[in-house]
């Protein structure tokens, strides 16, 4: 049964008409989704609608049979999704420890240890961690959230090719260890193979 | 995690910048503290100046002169008496602080010899007495005229107690604390020669020697006799006359002075004053006194008009640099809000913490600027108000002999202008925080890439 699903998703912004030209699809948890595209294709666009960071211009997004726009975007960002980015984006003045535990109640030291960092790297100051680190804090986070949904956006674009590597393993786990539905939006073919499923977005229509 | 936790956080992990916004908001603080204290402080200051300096009305009865038939005759000398004393302090509501009643007559004694005047004699060798209620209020004493060199002043309750002068001490060996006896005495001419009206003496009064002053006025003039030599005057109590038969219990001759609290209060005291109609108002003149007042009230005013200056000065001020502070410190950290909007935090929780960031701050800093204001006000107030205090002058009318620190903060006002700190900060935030409110997540996640 498909968590997430959207019909007819329409956006335009100042600047850019027709970004995205009525697109739908249906997402379930246990697979790990890949969407490929060029830049500049609304590839983060469509990330941000499903997160609950943007509104369309048209068309719906239900989660669980419940369209967000009525039970209110802050409260599906809060409950239904975590976002994975690029840059990472943790807070520099918490510790990798902390970072986690805005999205949890739940210890962090357990999570982050099965991501390959130790105590004492959890309790550092974020900032001192290598990109790698960093992004597995980043996952850290987005797995401590009870959310269901991942949406992870070029989660591998700042990694050389052997931290890529693992962490595209990491979000596989997550998809089928943790019955996740992630979404990675992403210019890797690599990343993509290990994908269940592929959408492509080109000229604002998305195709498998 | 929670908003205090992040909030405790945040400025444990960020010195530098909790530090800086830490100072300015006890430079603000200290700044805020001091203007309003000033201006408090000035409003106290002219309540209590007035109330030491106060005002001073006196009802003075005077003889009317007739010119009948090419002779000028003088009626009898008017009288003032108790019942009209209560009723002008019952109209003042409160108001007269101290009053004073004066009655004159003449004293002589065996044991006492006064310095001869001119055509002085075994029968007019006396002097003359001025009955008071307070010696300290009389006129020759609160200008400083006469000063007294040794014991104290008449006071109201006092029977047969006097002050004399040091000649008169040093001419019959008295001092403090000596009992001589007085009898009445009455002084007029006959045949050029002085006299006394009174020669059968039925009157005596056992007296205490309670003080003696000294005078520093003009000379008197050669042909003044023995009891005009400002050397021979004695004050008394307001019994002695009575007992010496010479005043009736509650009469008064003399001017009475009405000492009141508040010289602004004179005028309508004074309406009020003039409709008794115990009061033979032909014979009598109701004069009024706030001179001191006046002088000092300018000063007040431009002190406090400057308080005024400085506090719209200082708010307009501090907020603005506290805006530019807070918007700069909240766009910087725009990134920061995305991530925890993107962590599903809303933006009422964001904003509350940095309203709550910048409150800790905000009593970081007041509480050191209240103590440090608490420890300096009373030199600052020195530096203000001393000068003035200093120059009110009546000594005898004041209240304490010390300044009062008019500066220093209490808790009440301390307190509300604490509050408003806590509204303007809140205030700020909001403002600077406004674009986290206006923006979409998505164009604030935009912005941090």
């Amino acid at each position: 049964m498909s968590i997430l699903e959207f019909s007819d998703l329409k956006y335009s912004y100042e600047g850019k008409q027709n970004v995205l030209r009525g697109i739908s699809g249906k997402m379930e948890q246990g697979k790990l989704y890949a969407i490929l595209g060029p830049s500049g294709c609304g590839k983060t666009t469509l990330l941000s609608l499903l997160g609950g960071l943007d509104s369309p211009d048209s068309g719906r997004i239900l989660f669980d049979g419940i369209d967000i726009a009525a039970s209110g975007l802050a409260d599906h960002r809060r409950n239904h999704v975590s976002f994975i980015f690029q840059a990472y984006n943790l807070i520099d003045y918490l510790t990798p420890a902390e970072n986690v535990s805005l999205t949890s109640k739940l210890p962090p030291l357990p999570i982050l240890e099965c991501l390959g960092l130790t105590k004492e790297e959890a309790k550092r100051n974020v900032l001192k961690l290598s990109g790698g680190q960093q992004q597995r804090v980043a996952i850290a986070r987005a797995l401590a959230s009870e959310a269901p949904i991942i949406l992870a956006d070029e989660p591998t674009g700042n990694l050389d090719e052997d931290t890529a590597r693992d962490i595209t393993e990491i979000l596989k786990e997550s998809a089928h260890g943790m019955n996740k539905c992630v979404v990675v939006v992403t210019h890797s073919n690599e990343l993509a193979k290990q994908a269940d499923v592929v959408l492509r977005l080109k000229k604002g229509k998305l195709s498998m | 995690m929670g908003v205090c936790r992040r909030a405790a956080l945040y400025l444990a992990r960020k010195k530098g910048k909790a530090i800086l916004l830490f100072l300015i908001f006890f430079l603000v603080s200290t700044l805020l503290l001091t203007c309003f204290s000033i201006l408090n402080g000035t409003g106290q200051a002219a309540r209590n100046l007035r109330s030491n300096i106060g005002a001073a009305f006196y009802i003075r009865p005077y003889a009317q002169l007739t010119l009948e038939d090419g002779v000028l005759s003088e009626g009898a000398t008017p009288v003032i008496s108790q019942q009209s004393i209560d009723q002008v302090i019952d109209a003042a509501q409160g108001q007269v602080k101290a009053y004073n009643t004066e009655h004159y007559g003449y004293a002589r004694s065996e044991q006492l010899h006064f310095l001869p005047g001119a055509g002085d004699n075994e029968a007019s060798n006396m002097g003359q007495v001025t009955a008071v209620r307070d010696s300290g209020l009389t006129d020759v004493f609160l200008n400083e005229e006469c000063t007294l060199l040794a014991g104290r002043h008449i006071r109201t309750e006092d029977e047969n107690k006097i002050l004399i002068s040091a000649e008169l001490a040093a001419e019959n060996n008295l001092e403090v604390g000596d009992v001589i006896s007085l009898t009445h005495a009455g002084l007029d001419q006959q045949d050029g020669k002085y006299i006394d009206t009174i020669p059968e003496k039925t009157a005596f009064a056992k007296v205490e020697i309670v003080g003696i002053f000294q005078c520093n006025r003009a000379a008197d003039s050669a042909d003044s006799p023995t009891a005009g030599k400002a050397a021979n005057h004695i004050y008394s109590d307001s019994h002695l006359l009575v007992n010496l038969q010479e005043q009736h219990e509650g009469i008064y001759k003399g001017e009475i002075a009405f000492y009141i609290t508040d010289p602004l209060e004179l005028d309508t005291l004074l309406e009020r004053v003039k409709v008794i109609d115990s009061i033979d108002w032909d014979n009598h003149i109701l004069r009024e006194n706030d001179f001191q007042y006046k002088q000092i009230a300018g000063q007040l005013d431009d002190l406090q008009n400057l308080a005024v200056a400085l506090i719209v000065i200082a708010s307009v001020f501090s907020i603005v640099i506290l805006m530019l502070i807070l918007v700069m410190r909240i766009r910087g950290r725009i990134h920061e809000a995305g991530i925890y909007l993107s962590a599903g935090k809303s933006k009422t929780e964001i904003i509350c913490q940095f309203t709550l960031e910048a409150w800790i701050l905000l009593f970081a800093g007041f509480l050191p600027a209240f103590l440090l204001w608490l420890i300096c006000s009373d030199t600052v107030n020195g530096f203000l108000f001393g000068a003035l205090i200093q120059g009110t002058g009546t000594a005898a009318l004041q209240t304490g002999g010390s300044t009062p620190n008019y500066l220093q903060p209490d808790l009440l006002h301390s307190g509300i202008l604490f509050a408003g700190e806590l509204v303007a900060v809140l205030l700020t935030v909001l403002a600077a925080s406004s674009m986290i409110l206006r923006l979409k997540p998505k164009e604030i996640l935009t912005r941090m890439s």
